[in-house]
């Protein structure tokens, strides 16, 4: 078979239907919900993520990271019609030779793929784990560092000089680490998967104000009374954590899924603009600079 | 799989591993000013970064869980996974057209920095706070994944309690950090690290290491629970 024969395979199966109307608001799949859940996600936990934009932020100037980041949101998207694809070849293939669907979907792949693949599986398995894993830790422990220093030293404004910076850096980074190794051995201690989870769902809801904020922030003109920012900031993440639990009571059946997220946002945009005031009331007595 | 070599020649595996990592970084590193660290004095060339953030977000989930939906009939099922993908392509547009822009016009080493201008300093620190919660829990979660990992199928087998495999894993990632942040792994390691493992198992494996943000990051608990189950076996 060659390629042209296997686009038309999995073109005429039941499983290339793409967009999905005609379920209404209810149905998961539904286009609308689908579509603002994925622009959502990436604008929050990739443009408002210091992580992921320092990367940006270290091209040449903003027309050389415009252009990464098209380059890279256009490759994303090829690789996703792959393994799209991918996937309904491997289900037509596990029908063909009769290979019974494991129950969690996700183990598909790596049911047809280990199958064929000898012992090395396992030096490639421990060597890729430490690998794809140092790839994010050590780019979360730079982004970490950075953070601190800019942000809770005021390493950009404060006159010290870039010796004495680049000693406290050093400090820094030895914390950082040493706050994830602590947290590591905490997790350890934990042991409880659920717990652990809750308390990683729990720093997702972070992402909420700081969606709310830049919103606000380039959306509107207005200003904020700054010192109210920090009861609102910690107000919605926690608003949105129980209207998410107990949105059976409370909105008659309706789930947020990924939408929370929305709501999160929303919930601190309205809150800045309970404490905003228009731009040219600036010297308002209550100002606080 | 896994059962057919002994923890002493994985282990071997691995010292090699990062013996050769070092060395790469030893022949083309270079003591780095905070400029350097932080943004690699902003001059890393834009498709090396591409690059790597391709690596970054393509992870486990694109591999194993994409094929995955496909045939299912729930969530994502057949193709219906690529309108979440426009919607990235949509987030992304808005990066590169409105949030970019604002951060490279102020001239922002932390992106949180534009709060303060905007706002004022509570905003700021709340911003960079958040981030630094949930950045940390996040990546010490991955971190401790992969750990319980290779403490169940290596060290353990040579007696090291817990805490010292990850100890000993946090040590060489800051060694491995510590002397060039971004511009370092950029050119060096985060580039060889890709080299070594594109291809399929390098992927299988992000799968166990990487607790979803991206897109499942509304199943969170769902995630943990396949990870717990894999690396559990």
């Amino acid at each position: 078979m060659n390629f042209g024969e296997l686009i038309g395979l999995v073109a005429r199966s039941e499983y290339s239907k793409m967009f999905f109307f005609e379920g209404g608001w209810s149905d998961p799949n539904n286009f609308f919900k689908q579509f603002i859940s994925g622009a959502l996600i990436t604008i929050t936990m990739t443009g408002l993520d210091q992580d992921m934009m320092q990367k940006n932020l270290s091209c040449r100037n903003l027309r050389d990271a415009q252009k990464n980041m098209f380059t890279f949101s256009i490759t994303l998207l090829v690789v996703n019609v792959l393994f799209l694809t991918l996937g309904a070849l491997l289900y037509i293939y596990a029908s063909q030779i009769g290979l019974e669907i494991p129950e969690k979907t996700d183990y598909l792949y790596p049911t047809i793929a280990f199958r064929h693949l000898p012992p090395l599986m396992g030096i490639v398995f421990i060597l890729g784990l430490i690998a794809a894993t140092y790839a994010s830790s050590d780019s979360a422990l730079t982004a970490l560092t950075t953070s601190f220093c800019v942000d809770f030293l005021n390493f950009e404004k404060s006159p010290e000089s870039e010796e004495l910076k680049q000693k406290k850096r050093y400090y820094v980074h030895i914390g950082m680490t040493l706050l994830l190794l602590v947290l590591i051995i905490i997790f350890n201690i934990i042991s409880n998967e659920a717990v652990i989870s809750q308390l990683f769902v729990a720093a997702g809801y972070t992402y909420g104000p700081l969606l709310g904020l830049f919103a606000f922030g380039i959306l509107t003109k207005r200003k904020v009374r700054d010192q109210w920012v920090i009861p609102i900031c910690v107000a919605s993440p926690i608003i949105s954590f129980i209207l998410d639990r107990y949105s059976n009571v409370l909105l008659g059946g309706f789930k947020f899924g990924f939408l929370i997220l929305a709501a999160n946002g929303l919930l601190t945009f309205l809150g800045l603009w309970a404490i905003s005031y228009r731009a040219e009331e600036e010297k308002s007595p209550y100002l606080n600079n | 799989m896994i059962e057919q070599l002994t923890p002493g020649f994985l282990l071997s595996v691995i010292a090699i591993y990062f013996i050769t990592l070092f060395v790469i970084a030893y022949l083309t590193g270079r003591n780095t000013s905070n400029a350097n660290f932080f943004l690699a004095n902003r001059n890393t060339p834009w498709p090396l970064i591409a690059f790597g953030m391709i690596g970054t977000s393509i992870s486990g989930v694109t591999f194993i869980s994409i094929p995955g939906v496909v045939g299912g009939d729930g969530l994502n099922q057949a193709f219906s996974y690529m309108q979440v993908v426009l919607g990235y392509m949509v987030g992304y547009a808005v990066i590169a057209l409105v949030l970019m822009p604002i951060y490279y016009k102020l001239n922002l080493t932390s992106i949180y920095g534009y709060l303060e201008q905007r706002f004022g300093y509570n905003s700021y620190k709340t911003g960079a706070a958040y981030f630094l919660l949930s950045r940390s829990v996040g990546s010490a979660f991955r971190l401790y994944l992969a750990i319980v990992v290779l403490q169940y199928f290596v060290t353990s087998h040579f007696g090291l309690p817990f805490w010292a495999t990850a100890l000993i894993a946090l040590t060489l990632i800051w060694l491995y950090t510590v002397r060039g942040g971004y511009s370092y792994r950029y050119l060096d390691g985060h580039f060889s690290n890709h080299l070594f493992f594109i291809g399929f198992n390098y992927y299988h494996c992000r799968y166990w290491a990487n607790a979803e943000y991206e897109f499942w990051g509304a199943d969170w608990a769902g995630c943990t629970e396949r990870i717990f189950k894999n690396v559990l076996f």
